[in-house]
Formats: C-alpha cells, structure tokens, sequence
C-alpha cells in the first residue's frame, strides 16, 4: 500500500538532485538557526576579510564554492592552532586556487581537503604523535595496531627511540646527570620499569648535551636518541606531505585523521577520534549536502546538535510530534553548517560570552560589528562594562539604521562558559516595548545616558549605575537617585557626584510613568496603539512642569545652606515612605515664605495633583522638589 | 495595586478635587490672607497630632462665620466632606481629604485665578 510518505522525497535525496541554493543569507526566525547563520558570516568576515554585503554577492554567483570550498577551509582554519605565518601562506594558496577552480563545483570540497586543510594542521599532528614515547601504547588489548598507530615505521622508530632511552635511564652512571638536566624530582624511571622521560625532557637534555655533561659516553647515547628522535619526525612530516597527494592507505585512515576533537560538538562525526581521514571528509561532505539520512544525529533537531536545545526526550511536545531536521532542511538547505557555526555569533570578554539578536540578519550583523569595536575601544577605557558597551551598540546602530521596529524584537544571549556537553549560565534579556519606545526618544535616552554615583567611599566614587541600562533591564531607578541626591546632601559641596537636574528629573518622571504604565490594564482599549507615544508626550509635558515648580520652589530659599537642609528633610521623609508628613512639612514651608502668590500657588496644586492624589508614584514627583533645592534654578530642560 | 480595590477603598481623584475647588471656593469669603495663614497653621498641626475631631471643629467653626447669604455653598461644602469622612473612614483616607482641604484654603483668595491643574 503506498502511503502519503512514499511520495515525499528525503531531504538526503532532495539535495543530491538539487543545486546549491543561491538565495541570499536571511534570518529564519529561529534564533538558535540565525545564531549559527551570524556566526557563519562571521567566521567568513574574520577569515577572508568578506563583509556581509560581499559574502551575500558571492553566494549569489558562487555558492557552490562559498559552502564547499571557502567554508570548511575557513572553518578548520580558525580550528588550526599553527602559527598565523604558515596559516596565512596556506590561506593565499587556497584562495588563488579556489578562484582558478569555481568550475569544480561542489567536487572542489575533496581538492580543499586534501591539499590545503591538513596544512593547517601539520604541526599538530606531528606533534601528537611524537609524543607518544612508548611503542605499548600503540596496541590494543588484542596484540594488534590500534588504528591511531597503524604505521608499521611509525612503530618501530617508537620503539627504536624507546629502547635508547629506557638504555640511558637505566645507566646508573647517568642518574645524576639526567637529574641535573632534568630536576632532583624528577622520576626517571615508572614503577612498571618503563623510562619516564616526555619529548619536552628530550629537548631539555639535547639543550644541554655539550655543556652540563663532559662524560663523552654520556653524549654519545643521548645523541643517538636526538637523532632517532629528528628521524621520527622527519618521517612523520613525510607521511603528513603524502597526504596532500592522497597517498595513503585506507588502513592508516585514522593515523592520518586530521587531528581536531571538540567534546562540546562530539555530535559532529568528523570531529569524533575514532573517524580517519576518510572518513571525516564524508562526514563533513554529508554535513555540507544536508543529508539527514547519512547519520542519526542529523535527523533530529535537539541538544547533540544545538547546545541550547534540550534533549529530545526533553521537548515539552515530544508526544505530539517529533523535531525532525527534514523538514528544516528543505527550507534551509545549508542548516548543519550553521549549526556548526553557533559560537561564532558570540563575543567573547572577561569569560562572558553575548550575542545580539534581531530578526533582521543585516542589523544583527551591523550591531554585533559594532559592540567588537566599542569592546575594543573600552579595553583603554576599563570603566565600561560588558554589557553598557552592548546596549549603547545596539542603541547607536538602530538609531543610525532608523531600524525602529527591531528593538521591540530583539534579544541578547549571553553564557558564561561551556562544558563538557552544556552551556552554563545561559541568559536571554529582551527589550520591552515600553523601554524601547522610550529609548529612541532623543531627549530622554541622552538624559538617561549616564552613569551617575550612588557609593562614595574615601572621597572617591566607590559604586556607580548606568541609568540606561537598569532602565532597560526593567529595574526601578527611585533607589539609585535617591542614593545619588543623598551622596549630594552628606558629603558634596563642590556637587561633583551630582548627577545633573536634568538626568534626575528625567529618571524620577520615567520612573514614575513606567511604574504607571504597568497599572493600566487598558489592554485592547480604544489607545492600546497609542498609549506609548502618548506616556512619552506626558512624560515631556510632566519634566516641563517641574522645570517651572521646581524654579518657584529654587527662589523661596535665599541661601544654598538653607535649600540643602530644606532638602534633607523632604528627603528623610521620603525615605520613611511618609507622604503626609512631607505635604505638611512644605506646605508649612510655603506658608512662612513671602513670594507671589502666583508661585505658591503653582507649587500647592503641583503638590496636590502629583503627590497628595497620586499613591502609586508620590514619592518620584516628590523627589523632583528635592533635587530642584540640590540641582539649582533655571536650568532648561 | 489592584485597580478594584484602589477604586472601592480610597478617596478618587477626582472627589478630592472637587472637595479642595469647594474648599477653595468657600474660604475666600472667609477671614482675611493673615487669619487664613493662622488657620492653615492651626490646621497643619492639628494633622501633624492626627487629631481629627480638633481639624473637624477648627474647619467647622470657620464656616460657621459665613453671612447667611453665602451659606448654600457652605451647605456644599459640609455635606460633600461629611460623605467623603462617612465613605472613607480610614486613617488613611482622613488625611488625604484633609489636606485636600488645607491645599484648598491655601489657594482661597485666588479662586478663579491660577492655573489648578499645573
């Protein structure tokens, strides 16, 4: 009987008849696909120099050579730990060959890893290798080659080099000299009877071998070791060469393995110790096919191929349907690839790592770009932190970008560290409508762009906030600039903690309309559309209403001294919570104070719509009265 | 805060402010600024001790000067602050129309002036 499924190809299938996709790079919607998406750019950016722009031209002309050619050699070559010289050598030739060779299409994949990917890990193979400094290890339980030391000459200069130095070691007439060369603790010898010396010991005794050591015999043997030492790397830089001609036996696949292990992507086969050489490159060609069908762990979208997925068994909707990448992957032919590429969307500083989020790929990237450089720039000014640097990129690109809509659709992922199989201490942090609508407004983020200082220890600021950042992390600011203003009254008379009237008042109003916003549950009324750009034309109008009050309140007092101590008062009394007794404290003031009746006036209806009728946010409006006595008069908003 | 229960145990907004114009109203044709100035004095202490029989009887006895003809605003008055102290008996309700009352002397020779909403 044939069923629905019988007509539907496999993704596997799908991608052997179809032709890589041309269409430009674009976000999903997913992030944890679109982090990988970044991260791809990224990795491209850093190394090939490629911008978005011209990576998007060039997968619209050459895709075939941007997913198998320039991409996994990129990809191994930010894996390769060689020195940036011999890289940098590998990377030019790759580049004027790939350039010559686009007719190859996807075949382009097999010249790029045989002759140029395991350049860049020429060094390090030969130095696992080498390492090795006894022939046991190479076999297995069996008696036979274990497949990492399947080289039969590979062995036996193991041995021959094993044989010389167990010699030395046992020579108690060296013992001493060994012990010189190589430290008094030193164990020469293991308990098994086996030498106990490492190929750093070997390049410690061949730095000494004429001037620690007249004993000529002394010199002859340790010579001789050297120099089996130099043949057995001479031999393995042999055999790495012969793999550029693909002169290697499927025996020795995994003795010629390109030596890269990740434990964290263990789930991507060629990463895994046990797959040779051969083997890695049809992992990694199936990877770059997206072919589902090749293996078990593409088949499924969880946690062995995004670390910030659970497990399968985990899926909250496990009974309803399984998350298969199939269906992925016919829309996103290149999804494995981005996975791969997930943490190069993070930047990385002091161990935090944070990534930025939009669903628009272009302002992601231009974002992202941006916090690198402003990092960059805060390493000379040590003041900044992680995440002010990334609020005010995000803020100046959307601002610059006129990107509007995007704040109210972003996110910042961030995580401390990986382990062995997890992220830890992953935190997303989203911007609220309200926020953002309040952030572009020109006025009001410049008065909240400030760091201002709540803590003064020993006349210098022990502790400072940056408004905007609480502000944006949806934290009350009440606390923060009564801190400051106090810091003002107890110990500042020059005012160099003051963090300016306008900030303040800016701050305490925000404050106040935030905390009245979230009152209102007018949710579908007649201006739920409006209600943000209307709680900004109050906040104004309220700011410009202090602004003339708090004059009136500035010119009852004659004296600074006099305006200080009227202010402490009013402050204690808003640190108690205590509204009456503030309204009756002023009003008592007012009433002894010999000015028009015109301001009094203005300053007992200010009092009585904004403090006396408001329970919700008195002590904000409040503190205004406070920090015009402190701030000064007539200074515009 | 629940909006309900703001709605159904504290004094509204609006109720205040026409309790401090009524109040406002009313006192302009009471006494001159100085003797206002002593009231509002007296007044202010009397809530500084939370005494609110004391506050009652000073406002009281102030309206009771009123020469007959302006008395049907006094009735207003009176009866409006006599709802509002039955309906919102608390401690804390007590203050809040009581210095609604203050606020309003304090604006009485103005009435019709300034610009209450500032």
């Amino acid at each position: 009987m044939r069923t629905v499924l019988d007509g539907m190809e496999t993704a596997g299938e799908t991608m052997d008849e179809q032709a890589v996709t041309k269409e430009p790079l674009q976000f999903t919607g997913n992030w944890f696909i679109d982090a990988g998406i970044l991260g791809f750019v990224n990795l491209m950016e850093e190394v090939y120099g490629w911008d978005l722009e011209e990576l998007q031209r060039r997968i619209q002309e050459e895709a075939e050579t941007v997913y198998y050619g320039y991409f996994p050699f990129a990809y191994f070559y930010k894996l390769s730990e060689e020195d940036g010289i011999s890289k940098e050598r590998v990377k030019k030739r790759l580049i004027e060959f790939t350039e010559k060779n686009k007719s190859k299409g996807k075949d382009i994949i097999d010249d790029i890893w045989w002759q140029y990917i395991p350049e860049l890990f020429k060094g390090k193979w030969v130095k696992k290798k080498i390492e090795v400094m006894h022939e046991k290890i190479c076999y297995g339980r069996n008696g036979k080659p274990k497949p990492h030391y399947t080289d039969e000459n590979y062995r036996k200069l193991i041995k021959k080099r094993e044989q010389l130095i167990n010699a030395l070691v046992k020579n108690e007439k060296f013992e001493n000299t060994i012990k010189m060369i190589l430290g008094k603790n030193k164990k020469i010898i293991k308990d098994n009877g086996l030498h106990n010396l490492s190929a750093e010991d070997l390049k410690l005794l061949e730095e000494k071998l004429n001037d620690s050591s007249k004993d000529m015999e002394f010199n002859d043997a340790v010579s001789e070791i050297i120099k089996t030492h130099r043949d057995l790397e001479r031999y393995l830089n042999e055999v790495w060469n012969s793999v550029k001609q693909k002169n290697i036996s499927k025996e020795n696949s995994v003795f010629c393995r390109i030596p890269v292990d990740s434990s964290f992507f263990k789930n991507y086969l060629f990463f895994n110790n046990s797959r040779g050489i051969f083997e890695q490159l049809e992992d990694l060609r199936n990877l770059l096919d997206g072919n589902v069908s090749y293996s078990d762990y593409l088949n499924k979208i969880d946690k062995t191929i995004s670390k910030f997925l659970p497990s399968d068994n985990e899926f909250p909707n496990i009974f309803y349907t399984k998350f298969r990448t199939e269906a992925f992957v016919k829309e996103i032919p290149h999804l494995f690839i981005y996975f791969l590429n997930f943490l190069n969307a993070f930047i990385t500083v002091a161990n935090v790592s944070i990534f930025f989020y939009s669903n628009d790929l272009n302002l992601a990237y231009q974002v992202n770009k941006r916090i690198k450089i402003y990092l960059n720039e805060s390493k000379e000014r040590r003041n900044l932190t992680l995440l002010r640097v990334t609020w005010q990129a995000v803020i100046d690109t959307i601002i610059e970008t006129e990107s509007i809509w995007s704040l109210e659709n972003m996110y910042l992922i961030r995580y401390e560290r990986l382990s062995q199989q997890d992220l830890i201490g992953v935190e997303y942090i989203g911007i609220p409508k309200l926020q953002a609508s309040i952030v572009l407004d020109d006025k009001m983020r410049n008065a909240l762009n400030k760091s201002i200082a709540t803590k003064v220890r020993e006349g210098r600021i022990d502790k400072s906030v940056w408004l905007l950042e609480e502000f944006i992390k949806n934290r009350p600011l009440l606390p923060h600039i009564i801190n400051n203003i106090h810091l003002c009254l107890a110990d500042d008379k020059n005012k160099k903690y003051f963090a300016g009237k306008g900030t303040l008042i800016y701050a305490s109003v925000i404050d106040a309309k935030i905390k009245e916003f979230g009152q209102d549950k007018g949710l579908f009324g007649d201006n739920f559309f409006t209600r943000y750009e209307e709680m900004k034309a109050k906040t104004k109008e309220d700011v410009k209403r202090i602004f003339i009050t708090s004059n009136n309140l500035y010119d009852l007092f004659e004296s600074q001294d006099e305006r200080n101590n009227f202010a402490q008062i009013l402050l204690e009394k808003i640190k108690r919570g205590d509204k009456y007794s503030f309204v009756n404290t002023l009003l008592k003031s007012l009433l002894s104070k010999k000015t028009e009746n015109k301001n009094i006036e203005n300053l007992v209806n200010f009092a009585f719509n904004k403090i006396l009728s408001n329970d919700l946010t008195w002590r904000n409006y409040a503190l205004s009265f406070v920090i015009s006595l402190v701030g000064g008069g007539d200074v515009s908003e | 805060m629940n909006k309900d229960v703001y709605e159904t145990c504290f004094v509204k907004p609006w109720e205040l402010k026409k309790l401090r114009d009524l109040t406002a109203d009313v006192f302009s044709k009471i006494g001159t600024e100085k003797s206002r100035q002593r009231l509002i004095y007296d007044l202010l202490n009397t809530l500084r001790s939370n005494n609110r029989k004391r506050f009652l009887e000073i406002v009281l006895k102030s309206v009771n000067t009123l020469k007959s003809e302006e008395r049907s605003k006094a009735r207003e008055f009176a009866h409006l602050l006599s709802n509002l102290w039955l309906e919102y008996e608390t401690s804390e309700n007590f203050e809040k129309i009581a210095y609604a009352v203050v606020m309003g002397i304090m604006n009485a020779e103005n009435v019709g002036g300034g610009d209450k909403n500032v």
